[in-house]
């Protein structure tokens, strides 16, 4: 009872160990902060990473698939799977002025088809909202989902565009697409010139005059800057996949099928990726045994597709989980120089306590509670300074670059437009008990010496 | 112990028996890397309810062995009986319980915990000896008896009050409250009014009278001759060695 009596009393009457409990205070606060943060990072970069081509994608290269129709039927009868869209992925150049060439990752989708394997319909970035000032009679949504230019009047084709690939493109302090450039220049026209893939194997570029219709955003800038997008049979004709009549040598024809070079697959609700990552695979098995001229096509998950991008994203937030872990240590040295320090301006204290017959281990008990009660206190303050920064981590941004015109996280130079963050509970947990543990480790040494003074020496220590 | 110290207060009228003992006590400290022997074979019998002054000059090992009467050091040779038990070779738990039931110490500079008020310094001497169920269980009747002390002391206005906000006198009187809370056989004091001005060590000195005459031991260091006088019986600790 003793024990827990000076140790309330240490702690209320003490200044000094309010600073081991501001060093375990800040540290569990800092590594929480930067754990949720990176954690955010990390899960929005999965999210848009899974939002970008589904849960599973059947590529067949460059040259494309026959019979790719065939193995959409198949897979859309399995129950594990919920929507399957055909998708043209080509790579070529896109002209948005003399001086404005670079090259993209092109993908012919049938919009609606396409939306219903990913919320590609919510990423197009022309909303109402959005344009109504600039052009308020024009409903971009739906030439973003046709490629039907709106008031077309030459019959161009529509394109969608990664909003990063146009370079006037940029974003204000607060995250926000400074896109009226775009908008304005949207009658203007735009080259696209794709590589068509001869059954040689040779590329042959073809160029084609198309006008800007939205344009879209993942929020990955590497694919918002490369993707752009165009109506499905637009590009298998240009690009010579869909379906023809040929002559051979010998002056008999014969029909090349279409092709695509890529099927996304989304899985129903419930379904583990490795369920239907299964399930696709032995529809594709049989169906390359029917079509072996499909034989050379590959299934990858979402997560095998992002495996490098997430992985060094992931590794990321390990090492600093490491750094900040090595750092902690410094609250352990801060503990123990405290106790120690408390251990010397006690000495004497702990003399009168041996004569009043407290034994070694009682005397090691007190600084051994009191450093437990330092860890705990300590982590659950931290813990409440992390969970008020981390939700209004936006909110204390905004506030800095308003008052000091500093900005912590630069929409301009990161992915998102927010400072992703969440606090997950067992990574919570588990700092909460490093730091109780580090207020227990710095008090180990200083409570053995205590428990190890002489109480005569003690009551006659200085 | 503590048994056969409740059989030694029921039978104390009929059969007086020696309190403390010590034999052939000899304590020795290295001061500068040369051996000094500060006590060197000492005998001496302390009765039950005696008041016994131990006087001698500034380093003559006063204090050295009255911190082995009190178990809080260990001497070269001899030994300590309390209650016909040596208490050197009790085990290190029985040691602790001999400081907290069976003595009581006092020292010349009060050692009072400045964190706690003038109550919970007694009141910590009780709660050291308890478990927390114990405690529980008496600590109604505790912190009656530690205010009951400090109300004889008269102390009864300072009991809430800080031991750092005391007078040099309330808080020697606060640590004989302390020393007390248990109810130990023999109280241990080490020059109890040496801090202290005439009028207040008087005023101390009476209060022990007081305590002496309901039954309790005292063992006195002074060096003081005017205060060993007080005491029923006066030794001399001189050359490491007891004269009476």
């Amino acid at each position: 009872m003793y024990k827990l009596l000076l140790i309330l009393k240490y702690l209320r009457r003490k200044i000094t160990p309010m600073f081991a409990m501001l060093a375990v205070t800040l540290c569990t606060a800092m590594v929480i902060i930067v754990i949720s943060v990176m954690g955010g990072f990390l899960s929005l970069m999965t999210e848009s990473a899974h939002s970008l081509d589904g849960d599973i994608t059947i590529s067949g290269g460059l040259r494309g698939f026959p019979y790719y129709q065939k193995l959409m039927d198949r897979l859309l009868d399995a129950p594990e799977v919920e929507a399957v869209a055909a998708v043209i992925n080509n790579y070529g150049l896109i002209n948005l002025g003399p001086e404005h060439v670079t090259h993209v990752q092109i993908m012919g989708t049938k919009a609606e088809e396409f939306d219903r394997v990913i919320d590609y319909k919510e990423q197009l970035y022309w909303k109402p909202e959005r344009t109504n000032m600039l052009a308020p009679e024009t409903d971009f949504i739906s030439a973003g989902m046709s490629f039907h230019v709106p008031d077309n009047d030459s019959n161009l084709k529509g394109i969608v565009l990664g909003i990063e690939v146009n370079h006037e493109n940029t974003r204000d302090e607060t995250g926000h697409y400074d896109f009226s450039q775009s908008i304005v220049s949207r009658n203007t026209p735009v080259i696209l010139t794709a590589m068509a893939i001869k059954s040689s194997g040779i590329p042959r570029p073809v160029p084609k005059q198309m006008k800007v219709v939205n344009e879209y955003k993942s929020g990955l800038y590497d694919v918002d800057k490369l993707r752009v997008f165009a109506d499905f049979d637009f590009l298998q004709q240009t690009l010579a996949m869909d379906q023809i009549e040929l002559t051979r040598e010998d002056g008999t024809s014969f029909i090349d099928p279409a092709r695509v070079n890529q099927i996304v697959v989304r899985g129903s609700n419930g379904v583990s990726l490795d369920q239907l990552k299964q399930t696709v695979w032995d529809h594709s098995i049989t169906f390359i045994q029917e079509y072996p001229e499909a034989n050379h096509i590959g299934i990858r998950t979402w997560k095998e597709r992002y495996a490098t991008f997430l992985g060094a994203v992931e590794k990321e937030k390990i090492m600093l989980t490491v750094l900040f872990a090595i750092i902690s240590i410094v609250a352990v040295g801060m503990v123990a120089v405290v106790f120690y320090m408390i251990v010397s301006d006690k000495t004497r204290d702990i003399g009168v306590m041996r004569a009043m017959g407290a034994s070694r281990s009682g005397i090691a008990s007190i600084f051994l509670g009191y450093g437990l009660t330092i860890g705990v206190v300590g982590s659950v303050i931290g813990l409440a300074l992390a969970a008020g920064v981390v939700y209004n981590i936006n909110e204390i941004q905004d506030w800095l670059t308003r008052q000091f015109g500093f900005t912590m996280w630069d929409p301009k130079i990161y992915f998102f437009d927010q400072i992703p963050a969440r606090l997950d509970r067992t990574e919570v947990v588990t700092i909460m008990a490093m730091a109780i543990l580090s207020g227990l480790l710095g008090s180990l040494i200083p409570a053995f010496l205590a428990s190890r003074l002489n109480p005569v020496d003690a009551l006659r220590y200085e | 112990m503590r048994y056969v110290m409740n059989k030694m207060k029921m039978g104390q009228k009929a059969t007086p028996q020696p309190l403390l003992q010590t034999h052939g006590l000899r304590k020795s400290y290295s001061i500068g890397g040369e051996r000094v022997e500060i006590l060197r074979g000492i005998d001496l019998t302390v009765s039950k309810g005696e008041w016994l002054a131990v006087r001698g000059a500034s380093g003559s090992g006063k204090s050295t062995f009255l911190h082995l009467l009190g178990g809080l050091d260990r001497p070269d040779q001899g030994g300590v009986q309390f209650a016909e038990n040596e208490i050197f070779s009790l085990g290190n738990r029985r040691l602790n319980q001999y400081r907290c039931w069976s003595v009581g110490f006092v020292f010349q500079f009060y050692h009072l915990l400045p964190e706690l008020t003038a109550l919970e310094n007694v009141l910590i001497g009780a709660m050291v000896g308890r478990s927390i169920v114990r405690w529980s269980r008496e600590r109604n009747t505790v912190r009656r008896r530690a205010i009951d002390l400090l109300d004889k002391l008269g102390l009864s206005h300072r009991i809430h009050h800080r031991s750092t906000k005391l007078s040099g006198g309330e808080r020697q009187r606060v640590a004989i409250a302390r020393a007390l809370i248990n109810d130990p056989l023999i109280l241990l004091t080490d020059e109890p009014t040496g801090n202290l001005d005439t009028t207040t060590g008087d005023q101390l000195l009476d209060l022990l009278q007081q305590f002496h005459q309901g039954g309790l031991a005292i063992i006195m260091v002074t060096h003081d001759e005017r205060i060993a006088s007080v005491a029923q019986r006066c030794v001399v600790l001189e050359d490491g060695q007891l004269r009476n």
